[in-house]
């Protein structure tokens, strides 16, 4: 008997000892771009030109979670560094489509594509192994094809094409993956899931199915990095949508749900810099991880992720994430 | 207290009143609790991840001989995530599988088994899925058997074959064996 008790705690302390007795890589830097577009600056009275619909809900989510990411970035005690890319209001003269004051808080930049790609270029140029970069959009996403709208250029403020406004996925992914360290993306818009990388060992089941499929994916030759760019968005193939209850103070339904994951207590006519967010509720143990976010959302998102047989009309909308064998820790209390 | 005690194992001894070896036909149930160390085929922080896991299984068909037996198994098992390390923890996931189980019965009491399956797998906070192949080896010690019912205490280490991580598992089980036809023994 005495034998045996030997023999379990022998194994249980073989099999535990990785993580008790390594150092812990520390927590490095925290990167912020939000970026919110509502596009009301584009004009539509003129033929043969792009007019996107006017959004209300993106700037205070881009603001919001600008803010609430730099509160928990202090606490986590990360040095915080925030980008906020914003085309807010009918202004489209030229001094507003070219400002671009850089990093910190109160600095107005212009949410052009010129200026996410200068952003992204200078962050990849300060950002080392162990930081975190966060990227945030709140906008369109182009009808089945999913990009990003970035705000336009044109002093006139019409928009002949909206070609020259598109960020495509591989676009967005290949500068992101440029950065060094860990990145997440999020996305509120319009099938935004076509943004999501294919895991290199696991599929999705909200987009496929079949057992085939994951007997397939385990015999594929790809081989499968620690991954350090992840996706989260607020829809799969599917569009998303507005807070429906807000008049006032708009949100997207996705990003009002991870404000709250991140304890934000969402004040209405408040100056948020006077706002301290709350205990997270998607802390777990002392982290916030990605899948913390993810669960969070789904479980407590306004809207069904699931079309439902007994509400046909309603909508929904599906949150998806990167997948694979590892979950991404964001913040460390 | 004592009394309880005593109470108790003539409650067993009446359910399971020992005998000799039981053959024929049989379905099973097993649970296991199980250490998972998960080694990475891919650099990872650390060489290898701690989570642990449960399992239960079904055998819908089994067959016992004096010395061998082999069954067809449904199988569940649930790993939790790893333990919290460094900037990454492992995904917790549930199993469902099948396998093929063999025993060789070395003595009265004691039996080796062998036991290779397939299952898919379903992460637990997000909708992925993989497949993978598993391997198991172990012993099994005869607790308590009659003609109808035998029941093992079982030590499994297991390898878990997926695609990006191998993981080794070691546990501690129970494995119940039920003989409808009531067949041997006696």
């Amino acid at each position: 008997m005495r034998k045996l008790i030997l023999l379990l705690l022998s194994l249980i302390l073989i099999l535990s000892s990785c993580e008790l007795y390594m150092d812990e890589p520390e927590m490095g830097d925290v990167y912020v771009i939000s970026i919110g577009i509502d596009y009301k600056n584009n004009l539509d009275s003129k033929n043969n030109v792009y007019k996107t619909d006017d959004l209300d809900g993106t700037i205070p989510d881009a603001k919001e979670i600008f803010h609430t990411i730099m509160k928990i970035s202090e606490r986590a005690k990360q040095p915080w560094k925030g980008y906020l890319l914003l085309q807010e209001g009918a202004a489209y003269d030229p001094v507003t489509l070219g400002t671009y004051e850089g990093e910190g808080i109160g600095k107005t930049n212009y949410a052009s594509k010129a200026h996410l790609l200068q952003t992204l270029a200078t962050i990849q140029n300060q950002a080392t192994h162990n930081d975190l970069t966060i990227l945030t959009y709140s906008g369109h996403g182009v009808d089945k094809t999913g990009e990003m709208v970035m705000a336009h250029t044109d002093a006139d403020g019409y928009v002949p094409s909206i070609e020259a406004l598109l960020v495509t996925p591989n676009e967005l992914l290949t500068a992101m993956g440029k950065i060094d360290g860990r990145k997440l993306i999020i996305l509120d818009s319009c099938v935004s899931g076509v943004f999501v990388p294919e895991s290199e060992s696991s599929l999705s089941t909200v987009l496929v199915n079949g057992i085939d499929d994951w007997y397939a994916k385990f015999w594929e030759e790809s081989g499968y990095n620690l991954p350090d760019l992840y996706v989260l968005t607020a829809s799969a193939l599917t569009d998303s949508y507005e807070d429906p209850d807000s008049t006032d103070h708009s949100h997207g339904v996705f990003t009002i749900t991870l404000l709250e994951a991140l304890g934000w207590n969402h004040p209405h006519g408040v100056d948020i810099s006077t706002i301290e967010p709350g205990t997270p509720p998607a802390l777990r143990g002392s982290v916030i991880t990605v899948d913390s976010l993810y669960t969070y959302i789904k479980k407590n998102q306004d809207l069904p992720i699931r079309w439902n047989i007994l509400k046909p009309s309603q909508e929904y909308q599906h949150p998806l994430v990167s997948g694979g064998a590892m979950d991404m820790v964001l913040f460390r209390f | 207290m004592r009394r309880r005690y005593v109470l108790l194992l003539l409650l067993i001894s009446a359910v399971f009143p020992l005998s000799a070896r039981t053959t024929g036909y049989y379905h099973s149930a097993a649970a296991t609790a199980s250490g998972y160390l998960g080694f990475s085929h891919f650099e990872d922080e650390i060489p290898a991840r701690t989570s642990f896991s449960g399992s239960a299984a079904l055998g819908v068909f089994g067959y016992q001989s004096q010395h061998w037996d082999g069954s067809l198994e449904l199988y569940f098992q649930d790993a939790s995530r790893s333990l919290p390390y460094g900037l990454y923890r492992s995904r917790g996931f549930t199993s469902i599988g099948i396998a093929a189980r063999s025993s060789y019965t070395m003595n009265n009491k004691f039996s080796l088994y062998g036991q290779a399956g397939t299952e898919v797998n379903f992460y637990h906070q997000i909708e992925e899925a993989f497949a993978s192949f598993s391997l198991q080896l172990g012993g099994q010690l005869l607790l308590m058997e009659n003609p109808s019912y035998q029941l093992f205490m079982t030590l499994p280490l297991s390898l878990h074959l997926r695609k990006e991580i191998t993981a080794l598992q070691v546990g501690i089980g129970l494995r119940y064996h039920l003989f409808p036809y009531h067949e041997g023994g006696t």
